[in-house]
């Protein structure tokens, strides 16, 4: 495969890529440093408590009206708005999560033989998540389910069968039955879980995420977990046995990651993460024993309530039987301004080297963005984006672009 | 959410009948703890000193305290320390508990007081460390552990997160000595 129909390959995964839930690692501006009050998952993100609805409504969202300026929580918080009433039990947390919308991207390679190749436009609809999920807290039990319907990829979290044509399929891409105990301090679970791994985040497409492959977009894996939130750190383990939606078993990776990041005060916390898997053959890049790692670190921070810094930097290390052992490295640091509640303003640089993937050099990337929680259950999000990835021997290839997404939360 | 106490607390070193008389900025926090971690702290810059020569009374303004988050304040004052009702957090502590450290020094201890808070006042024992770094100048800092319960306060829940009543309060300020 060239360098050209790599790259533009890679670009366009990266971009249309569906994405899952919420997860806000900015929340550290209100002194949130751990998620499990909000999030069913001690390490973030998926399904929402009723504290985290509230919370939702109350820090997150654009306030109209002046009833209730600060945003007191009421039953519009709850599942579709409140629709079920006090039918709902408690110990039952459903959400639905859609977001959809459109994508350009504009691809420039001056190396290209053709001026047609040259510079590429594409524009597309995407849906990067249409998930219904839920939660059961019963005492100390829990479980977690999601159900969903990928328009696009989202290959490693299919539930059927998938074939050379990229189509729609159903998806699951988390499901988990668990036990919370020492005061819901320790939270042991096993099933399709997200890697434990760096700052969790909606932003799935970010190298740090998709390199590493630990997004919650679709790269859960199998396995037992175990999490601590106490009062200075949190931390998770997971020991992991293989994602059991792709097959043959050759594919599936077996190891461990993991992640503990200390609070050194309300607003300012930093962490150590790190993943090693073995897979008989990579079905990403076709190579056969690939020993993956990845050890990095990765810091949160607000010097105000308005503002959220965050950072996460970490080593790459793959060996395969073709490939031989080739180190890289990622990372990325985003600032978080919320202008006027519910507004944020985001700014990200991100870079990657990683020799393998056809690139030479540093691959440099940018993306600024801008998220507003416009009302009850809904944000507008919209992102301009460039990268630019070196080629050996000719002028590096650049991806500009831009994705206007409405999440409907309810 | 709740929680704050008054604060009061700290107190430094002192001894002789000189008068005590703050100095700087003074900080008043509180932090309770829930399950999983969840943490929240709130804080005031309002602290007073009053010394009579036989004890210091330390008192702070409930409605100052910030939590950060305007709904959490609200619940804070109107459902748990009910500030309408007792505005004030009052500590009181005879000057010969505590230790006075000479320039230059550094002394710690622990002493006992008098808290009043939502309306009812127990003794509670309250760990300062001051140091002395100026001719007259004394930073003070303490640490007191209140039980809401002990003083009436409802236990802060919402939406099930339930803070324990074991509270922390933290003061630090600078008092100078006529």
């Amino acid at each position: 495969m060239s360098v050209r129909v790599l790259t533009w390959t890679l670009a366009l995964c990266l971009l249309v890529h569906p994405r899952a839930a919420l997860a806000f690692p900015w929340m550290i501006k209100h002194n949130y440093t751990s998620c499990q009050s909000c999030h069913v998952d001690p390490s973030g993100g998926g399904v929402m408590t009723d504290y985290g609805r509230a919370q939702q409504q109350t820090l997150l969202e654009t306030q109209w009206g002046a009833h209730s300026p600060e945003g007191e929580a009421d039953s519009n918080t709850q599942f579709l708005y409140g629709a079920l009433g006090t039918s709902r039990p408690e110990w039952f947390l459903p959400e639905v999560s859609v977001r959809a919308g459109g994508l350009f991207t504009r691809s420039v390679n001056l190396g290209a033989a053709s001026d047609e190749g040259q510079v590429r436009d594409v524009m597309v609809p995407v849906v990067m998540a249409a998930d219904v999920r839920a939660a059961v807290v019963v005492g100390a039990f829990r479980a977690m389910a999601s159900l969903g319907v990928a328009p696009r990829r989202a290959f490693a979290a299919s539930l059927t069968p998938v074939g050379d044509i990229d189509g729609p399929k159903l998806v699951s891409r988390d499901y988990w039955l668990g036990a919370a105990l020492l005061e819901e301090a320790l939270f042991i679970r096993a099933g399709r879980l997200t890697l434990p791994f760096g700052i969790r985040s909606v932003e799935h497409t970010l190298w740090a995420r998709a390199v590493t492959r630990t997004d919650f977009n679709d790269t859960q894996q199998h396995g037992v977990a175990v999490a601590y939130s106490g009062e200075s750190f949190r931390t998770e383990v997971m020991a992991i046995a293989g994602n059991f939606q792709v097959g043959p078993d050759g594919f599936r990776e077996r190891g461990a990651s993991g992640y503990l990041e200390y609070a050194f005060a309300p607003n300012l916390t930093a962490g150590v993460s790190s993943l090693v898997t073995f897979a008989r053959f990579d079905r990403l890049n076709l190579e056969a024993n690939t020993l993956r790692q990845a050890h990095g670190l990765f810091a949160r921070y607000a010097p105000s309530p308005d503002l959220a810094l965050i950072a996460e930097l970490d080593a790459l290390v793959r060996g395969s039987q073709q490939g031989g052992t080739q180190a890289g490295v990622v990372g990325y640091a985003q600032a978080d301004l919320e202008v006027v509640r519910g507004l944020h303003l985001l700014g990200t640089v991100e870079f990657l080297r990683e020799d393998q993937r056809g690139a030479t050099g540093m691959q440099l990337g940018g993306w600024l963005g801008l998220s507003w929680f416009a009302a009850r259950g809904l944000e507008v999000r919209l992102d301009g984006f460039a990268r630019q990835t070196p080629v050996q021997g000719q002028p590096s290839i650049s991806n500009l672009g831009s994705v206007l997404l409405l999440h409907f939360y309810l | 959410m709740v929680l704050s106490l008054g604060l009061l607390l700290g107190t430094p070193g002192v001894a002789s009948a000189s008068e005590f008389t703050l100095q700087g900025a003074s900080q008043v926090s509180f932090t309770g703890k829930g399950p999983a971690g969840f943490k929240l702290v709130g804080t005031t810059g309002k602290l007073s000193l009053k010394d009579d020569g036989q004890s210091l009374t330390f008192t702070v303004p409930l409605d100052s305290l910030d939590t950060g988050i305007e709904l959490r304040n609200r619940h804070m004052k109107e459902k748990y320390l009910e500030t309408a009702r007792f505005p004030q957090a009052v500590l009181v502590v005879k000057r010969g508990e505590l230790l006075v450290p000479a320039q230059g020094e550094t002394k710690s201890g622990q002493a006992k007081g008098l808290l009043t808070l939502h309306g009812e006042t127990r003794e509670v024992v309250l760990h300062y460390s001051a140091e002395r770094a100026a001719a007259q100048t004394t930073k003070v800092t303490s640490r007191v552990k209140v039980n809401f319960k002990d003083f009436g306060v409802a236990v802060p829940s919402y939406m099930g997160i339930t803070v324990k009543p074991d509270i922390d309060v933290d003061v630090s300020f600078e008092i100078t000595q006529a």
